[in-house]
């Protein structure tokens, strides 16, 4: 039985699922881009977390300072993938690229760790104090899950806007087909590659940091369970190399966890149980998921 | 000594040492703990290793089926106790058991997919582990753990560390001793062609899903053992030691230590696991020094370390080998120079029937209403343009595409739906466009895989080396021997075949063909990427090759000359169907031929 009313339920599966769609769009961009699933980028998240909570609660910095700060480092991570692992791994074997992007995930939660400690930490919203809120049956949707709903449309257009509209968009997408048609556009595959990374680098960070807030506490290798794999989930039931399809399967997503966890209690890992469900299920019926190309034989 | 017994025989001899150590108390319980986790550390490795680095699957839950070893051996000793010190092997057997079950379990996506979808796959299974098996407070008490009491063997009482080392470094001797007994049989060559190419490993005659399957089972029995081992160490076993972390740095460490090698990935499971032990300056350290080393690994050499160092002795070894003997690709290859006593064949009796085969792709007809006869020991040739369909219907014919409409016969079975490891295994073998060979794998082992279908020993009796498995394996070794050195190549049989050119590929790729003493091989494009030179005496080849196997042979090609001299019929496809068939000279001057070829004339 549902504990809470209906819409209160749906209304907080969106606002998962917004804050997924960030993952979401990231993993495809990566897939569509180097057919390579970025498994680094739920700890992107943590770390600028971690950057953002040193520079915010540690050192009083305000938000938006700590926020953008985290984000250059998250971009800084994303465009040091690009350089130093995707360039040189242009040609090798996929899986191997792959198992190096886990080797990143697993460099920056030892990095957490030697820096910030094994300990969970507290990221406040950037809106404390404030006790406004839109009340939703019993529930009361907190600025944090609105900032987070805008922010993930406003990404989520803009980067449709930028990919449809713009030659270098077009580029981009045009490169995932076929890199040679990307240079006929006159767009060169390095800096399509960089793009992808460090925008795929950017919507980790942006999750993490509004993923945190709603946590209560957040701690080293969190994110990458917790909101990764539930992005990886909607980007595989859009079919990996769709972008709408991501965002479908990211409010798909948030929904389950929302109601899962609803209905259950949260602790039982109900939804993750789920979700391996969904995994197989997609798996085994339609690799392509909802609204992605045949794959590849 | 054999060589595959001398690292077993050393880590037993280990055992013994650190087993009077203890007893003299020469070795501290706290240092004979660290080694023992060392040891567990290597077991788990080992299990990895053989997911990974030999059937190329990717398994992202090992410290998932290593939980679920350790979660089962509390359970049994919970609830059953000591029980007379029959605690101990069922508790042993049963984490072995259950660990293999839900490996396969987990492993069961990877039937279709791999890469990309199975890391993925086995990514949930762990989160699903990790949040919800491991949160049954009735398995693994929660934040409590469950208590393990040191086991009683038999009359002995395991209640030392260094006893339990010793026992431990038993079990990682019997472990190593079957990997390395494991990859001398058909179904370790068997999981490197999996690793290479699925079509490939079935070209062979080797069961793909089936292999696959027994390769996830074995990698969780063997982290299910570690996971009771391990159980019996630690003591109380709390589920934060199996969470998705440990998973991501075991698969980290054996990647590092080198995927492929046990030497490797034992002494890299091993030495992360003692040295921040030792040198406590570098706890935290390594976790940080793991994937760093992993990155750099990968960028430099994406396949692993042994394979790139494998490649290089490959190749120095074949020029050192080379040295004084003249260019490789004009020797005159012999291959059948031998007579063979041939396999007794009913004399022109129909071999191979394909029925009004229709193949479509996404509403484009790339075969339409094709039929076609291979009478047994016959050659018959399949030409026509690029793009009629040739290779589609040899697809058809070996199992790799599913026809829309048709049938296909061989000795009069319907095989239309036949898997096409079971086709190989009835005498249909064949060569692809692109060689069809495992390039990472040695001459011989190739030549042995060809043969795979022949080789009808079971996995446990292979395993131990019994029921005449030697015997069999010796007896295809000196047959795939025998035939490279008939291909002149028998000086390379322990190089890997990626190091030698495409035309030397090739005559290994025909020997592999007629390794299984097939009724019927399927040769696409053979003197595609050949020397001149080399192709020169193909034609040659195949007419000795047919009558010295008393093989039929179904030839594509695009080089009529080969098409007049080895074949008697032909068929002529273009457009997906058939436009002509007949005696090859004939054919090729019919004036709807010369059309399909040349273009309308004008």
């Amino acid at each position: 039985m549902l504990h809470a009313p209906i819409q209160t339920v749906v209304i907080l599966g969106l606002a998962k699922g917004a804050i997924f769609a960030l993952m979401a769009l990231g993993i495809t961009l990566t897939y569509r881009a180097a057919r390579v699933i970025n498994f680094a980028q739920g700890e992107i998240g943590t770390t600028a977390a971690f950057v953002a909570w040193w520079l915010i609660a540690k050192h009083g910095q305000p938000w938006v300072v700590g926020a953008l700060l985290a984000l250059a480092v998250a971009g800084l991570i994303g465009y040091g993938m690009h350089r130093f692992i995707a360039l040189p791994m242009r040609e090798a074997p996929r899986t191997s690229v792959m198992i190096t992007t886990l080797g990143v995930a697993f460099l920056l939660f030892g990095i957490e760790l030697k820096l910030f400690g094994p300990s969970p930490e507290t990221l406040p919203t950037p809106f404390s104090g404030s006790s406004w809120g839109i009340h939703v049956g019993s529930f009361v949707l907190t600025p944090i899950y609105i900032t987070a709903m805008l922010v993930a449309g406003a990404i989520a257009g803009g980067l449709a806007l930028l990919l449809t509209r713009t030659r270098f968009g077009l580029g981009v997408l045009a490169s995932a087909q076929d890199p040679a048609s990307a240079r006929l556009l006159g767009i060169p595959a390095n800096l399509v590659s960089a793009f992808t990374w460090i925008a795929a680098a950017l919507l980790g960070g942006i999750a993490g940091l509004l993923v945190a807030p709603t946590q209560g506490v957040f701690f080293a290798f969190q994110m990458s369970g917790l909101i990764f794999f539930r992005g990886l989930v909607a980007s595989l039931i859009g079919g990996l190399d769709s972008l709408p399809g991501a965002v479908v399967g990211a409010i798909v997503v948030g929904e389950i966890d929302s109601f899962a966890g609803f209905i259950f209690n949260r602790s039982a890992g109900v939804p993750e149980l789920v979700l391996l469900a969904i995994i197989l299920v997609v798996m085994v019926v339609r690799p392509a998921g909802l609204l992605g190309a045949e794959v590849a034989a | 000594m054999k060589r595959e017994y001398e690292a077993p025989v050393f880590i037993a001899a280990l055992a013994v040492m650190f087993f009077v150590l203890g007893a003299t108390h020469a070795l501290s319980s706290a240092q004979a703990a660290i080694i023992d986790y060392a040891v567990i550390a290597g077991i788990l490795a080992l299990s990895l290793n053989l997911l990974m680095g030999y059937a190329g699957q990717i398994s992202l839950a090992q410290a998932s089926f290593l939980g679920l070893g350790s979660f089962v051996t509390g359970f049994v000793v919970s609830h059953l106790g000591d029980n007379h010190g029959l605690g101990l092997p069922l508790s042993l057997l049963l984490s072995v058991v259950i660990g293999a079950i839900v490996a396969m379990v987990v492993g069961l996506p990877a039937i279709r997919l791999r890469g990309v979808y199975l890391a993925i796959a086995t990514f949930a299974f762990a989160d699903a582990f990790d949040n919800y098996i491991f949160n049954i407070q009735k398995l693994t008490g929660l934040g409590s753990g469950v208590t393990v009491g040191r086991p009683r063997l038999g009359p002995w009482h395991l209640a030392t560390d260094a006893t339990l080392l010793s026992f431990a470094l038993i079990f990682l001797a019997i472990v190593w001793l079957l990997d390395t007994r494991l990859m001398s049989i058909r179904h370790g060559r068997a999981l490197l062609a999996i690793r290479e190419d699925e079509q490939i490993a079935s070209s062979f005659g080797v069961p793909v899903t089936q292999e696959k399957m027994r390769a996830f089972l074995m990698c969780g029995a063997i982290a299910g053992l570690a996971g009771s081992l391990y159980a019996y160490q630690v003591q109380v076993i709390v589920k934060s030691s199996y969470a998705l972390q440990i998973s991501l740095f075991y698969l980290i460490v054996v990647v590092v230590g080198g995927l492929g090698s046990r030497y490797g990935v034992v002494a890299s499971a091993a030495l992360f696991t003692l040295l921040p032990y030792w040198f406590t300056f570098l706890k935290g350290w390594d976790i940080i020094i793991a994937p760093a080393l992993l990155i750099v690994t990968l960028v430099r050499n994406p396949g692993g370390l042994p394979d790139h160092f494998q490649r290089l002795r490959d190749a120095r070894e074949l020029k050192r080998r080379r040295e004084g003997e003249e260019d490789i690709a004009g020797l005159r290859p012999k291959i059948v120079g031998i007579e063979r006593d041939a396999v007794v064949a009913p004399a022109d009796a129909e071999l191979l029937r394909v029925e009004s085969i229709s193949v479509t792709f996404g509403g484009l007809n790339a075969v339409n209403d094709a039929s076609l006869e291979v009478r047994s020991g016959a050659a018959v040739g399949l030409i026509g343009p690029n793009g009629a369909g040739k290779s589609t219907l040899f697809n058809v014919i070996s199992g790799f595409e599913q026809p829309r409409s048709g049938r296909v016969f061989f000795e009069g079975n319907d095989i239309t739906t036949a898997p096409s490891h079971e086709r190989a295994a009835l005498g249909i073998s064949r060569t692809f466009q692109h060689v069809g060979l495992v390039r990472r794998a040695t001459l011989l082992d190739n030549l042995m895989l060809a043969q795979h279908t022949r080789l009808d020993y079971g996995a446990i009796v292979g395993l131990t080396a019994l029921g005449g498995s030697r015997r069999l394996e010796d007896e295809s070794r000196a047959n795939a021997l025998e035939l490279l050195d008939e291909i002149g190549l028998a000086d390379f049989a322990d190089l890997r075949v990626e190091v030698l050119s495409t035309g030397q590929q090739r005559l290994v790729e025909l020997a592999c063909a007629v390794a299984s003493r097939p009724r019927l091989v399927l040769l696409d494009e053979p003197s595609a990427g050949m020397a001149p030179a080399a192709a020169e005496h193909l034609a040659e080849q195949l007419a000795r090759l047919r009558k010295n196997f008393s093989t039929a042979l179904l030839l594509i090609e695009h080089h009529i000359p080969l098409v007049t001299a080895v074949c008697d019929t032909t068929y002529v496809l273009d457009a997906g169907s058939v436009i002509a068939s007949g005696p090859v000279r004939k054919v090729i001057k019919q004036p709807e031929v010369v059309t399909a070829y040349m273009g309308e004339a004008v």
